[in-house]
């Protein structure tokens, strides 16, 4: 497994990385498109109404799915992609037209075999500050 | 897992090359065949996925319940590809009402 970082560069409460979104009605729209033929009340203001919102709102999902290939892959390498975990619970909705900050900060080192399991808190917010999610991840570094 | 897929998935996330082109499908295919929400997502990731991967994916239900009033239902699936190594474990909580939901979030 190839590690880019050494965990001695990596310090408790360091930020390791973050990542703007613009959650567009195009890339809601997008994201959709690619997961699924079928109209649901992410894509569709009608399918939204039957399931008692006033109109569609972003996939939970789509944290995740930034997270796994925007924030972390470029920091932790094979780390991540071999060895990462990122649990998320969604706590508010995300509209379209949102900016939201995605972010990574180290909250523990733990030893693992010759190597070491870096925790991190995950945190997703709008520029008023408001969390959507609570959540952590965590990734392999060298030594 | 075919090349196109990943050339769409790979440019709505503007990367090169995605990691979990998978993910999407996994979700819409096999987890929205009933009409519930979000609630929490886990997801441990072991090989990425590259196209021309033959993958089957097997889950199941690990957990009814309910908290605060509302029914949750967490599903477990793994990923494997064709030689039998295992790509991916997704754990999911979700919440059966909908309504529960739109009752809430009245902001919407």
């Amino acid at each position: 497994v190839d590690l880019p970082v050494d965990a001695k560069s990596l310090a408790i409460g360091q930020r390791v990385s973050e990542y703007t979104i613009n959650y567009s009605a195009d890339h809601i729209q997008g994201y959709e498109t690619a997961i699924s033929t079928r109209e649901n009340f992410h894509n569709s203001s009608e399918k939204a109404r039957e399931s008692g919102f006033a109109q569609p709102f972003a996939s939970g999902t789509m944290i995740v799915a930034h997270t796994i290939e925007n924030l972390l892959p470029g920091i932790f390498g094979e780390g991540w992609t071999k060895a990462g975990s990122v649990n998320a619970a969604f706590i508010r909705p995300i509209l379209a037209g949102s900016r939201v900050l995605l972010a990574a900060d180290i909250v523990a080192k733990l030893p693992r075999g010759d190597d070491t399991l870096i925790v991190m808190q995950l945190s997703a917010s709008l520029p008023s500050g408001e969390q959507l999610i609570a959540g952590s991840a965590s990734a392999i570094a060298r030594g | 897992m075919d090349q196109e897929t990943v050339e769409r998935y790979s440019k709505l996330m503007g990367v090169e090359t995605a990691i979990y082109a998978n993910m999407p499908a996994r979700i819409a295919d096999v987890l929205r065949t009933t009409p519930t929400a979000n609630a929490r997502m886990m997801l441990e990731l072991f090989e990425p996925i590259r196209a021309g991967d033959i993958c089957t994916l097997s889950g199941s239900v690990i957990a009814l319940y309910v908290r605060r009033g509302k029914p949750y239902a967490t599903y477990q699936v793994e990923t494997r590809r064709s030689d039998g190594v295992l790509m991916d474990r997704l754990r999911k909580t979700v919440i059966l009402s909908r309504k529960e939901l739109a009752d809430k979030w009245t902001f919407l």
